[in-house]
């Protein structure tokens, strides 16, 4: 129990992954799904990132005056690409219901079923 | 699926996930692998001066950024392609209100100068070519929400906008070939000459932020039908 | 005092998304989007990552929000 109330900050994030994929999988509107996917894309950003840090550590930008522990650089620059890569594919997806859009009128999954 | 059919299927896949996260190191702590390995070594022989972040992005993946860049260039193409035929761009629905376009009007110069201050001091700042493409980007959307798309695409550079839109790929190709004759190495930045390898990042920070700035307009223009 | 803090961003990081899967109103999911995404910009420059934090700050509070309510309103028309 005790090392679950230490990392609190990554059962907050694994909770934020649950909301985002509940939303992904129950909500009946796509562009909510869509949502859904974006909140668990940036749980798992949050997860990573919370995993670079260091205790009384600086941010990683070095200079004159400031001294070590730093953040771990790798799990910023690796989120940085994540986040751009998450917002072209957010970008593609959001194209793709707006063809669906066009082709079927309505973004609700129950009236989408009724004219597969 | 039902709502309750997901939230038992989310619980159950979310409490080992829960207890495994007990299992972890404590976060924080500085012994866990992932200050242990890589990141010292980055940390300790990396640059005296400058943000790690890009060092990291640029010079020690370079390679990953280059495949980051080529994908979001692949977004922009599938969203032109998904954009089908082309619709004539309207004006917004309702006029802005005129405090919300006095404001934008007057913050945009501002944002555009911060962006490119983003880009250009990202290898010894907080910033660079992701971050300042994603401002100015967000300048163009933001210009294009209030005053309708039309607006948007005079902020654009017309003529010069087909082959800008592929300057974060070209710019690495080009950084990675003038690193290769320099070095021997694709995409290596030749340490001893501090001159050329300072105008190697900074070309390839304004390649990808400028890059990536047209690309972000471009996949809203899309978006609104043009 | 930085722990509190983080305990205050963390449990509104996880209100706004429970607002967002909530809400019944897309566009108010879209704002409320961004509201979560600008607390996850805090909690990052909090956490020692000022450049993750400002992209996120103009990604996820601005472009993804922004195209959201673009597609928004095109398909509501």
């Amino acid at each position: 129990m005790t090392a679950l109330l230490d990392n609190l900050d990554y059962v907050a994030t694994v909770v934020l992954f649950a909301i985002g994929l509940w939303t992904l999988l129950a909500d009946p509107n796509l562009i909510k799904k869509l949502m859904g996917l974006n909140i668990m894309e940036t749980a798992v950003f949050a997860f990573i990132v919370t995993a670079g840090m260091v205790e009384g550590g600086d941010a990683p930008i070095l200079g004159a005056d400031v001294v070590p522990p730093f953040m771990s650089p790798i799990s910023h620059a690796l989120v940085l690409t994540g986040i751009v890569v998450a917002v072209s594919t957010t970008g593609v997806a959001l194209a793709l219901l707006l063809r669906i859009h066009r082709e079927y009128g309505t973004l609700e999954m129950d009236e989408l079923k009724e004219r597969w | 699926m039902s709502p309750r059919l997901a939230a038992a299927f989310v619980t159950g896949l979310a409490l080992p996930m829960i207890a495994a996260m007990a299992a972890l190191p404590r976060h924080g702590s500085p012994d866990q692998p992932i200050h242990t390995h890589v990141a010292r070594e980055y940390i300790e022989s990396g640059p005296e001066v400058g943000n790690l972040v890009t060092a990291v992005l640029l010079d020690y993946r370079g390679m990953d950024t280059f495949g980051e860049v080529v994908v979001i260039f692949a977004a922009l193409m599938a969203v032109l392609v998904l954009g089908g035929r082309r619709e004539p761009a309207t004006a917004p629905d309702v006029p802005p209100s005129p405090i919300v376009a006095f404001i934008v009007r007057l913050l945009t110069p501002f944002i555009a100068l911060f962006g490119f201050h983003v880009i250009l001091t990202g290898h010894e700042a907080p910033g660079g070519g992701l971050q300042g493409a994603a401002v100015l980007g967000g300048l163009v959307l933001l210009n294009g929400l209030v005053f309708g798309p039309e607006h948007a695409r005079k902020l654009l550079p017309t003529r010069l906008l087909p082959s800008l839109q592929g300057a974060g790929p070209l710019a690495f190709l080009a950084a990675g070939m003038v690193g290769g004759i320099v070095t021997g190495f694709a995409l290596g930045y030749p340490a001893h000459l501090p001159l050329l390898h300072e105008a190697m990042v900074v070309g390839v920070e304004v390649g990808i932020g400028i890059g990536g700035a047209l690309i972000f307009s471009r996949i809203y223009l899309a978006l609104e039908g043009g | 005092m930085s722990e509190l803090f983080d305990l205050v961003l963390l449990t509104l990081l996880i209100l706004t998304a429970l607002a967002v899967a909530r809400a019944r109103n897309l566009a108010g999911a879209a704002i409320l989007f961004s509201a979560y995404s600008l607390t996850l910009c805090v909690l990052w420059q909090h956490r020692g990552a000022p450049d993750v934090a400002l992209t996120e700050a103009a990604v996820g509070a601005g472009v993804t929000t922004l195209l959201f309510l673009v597609v928004i309103a095109r398909t509501s028309r």
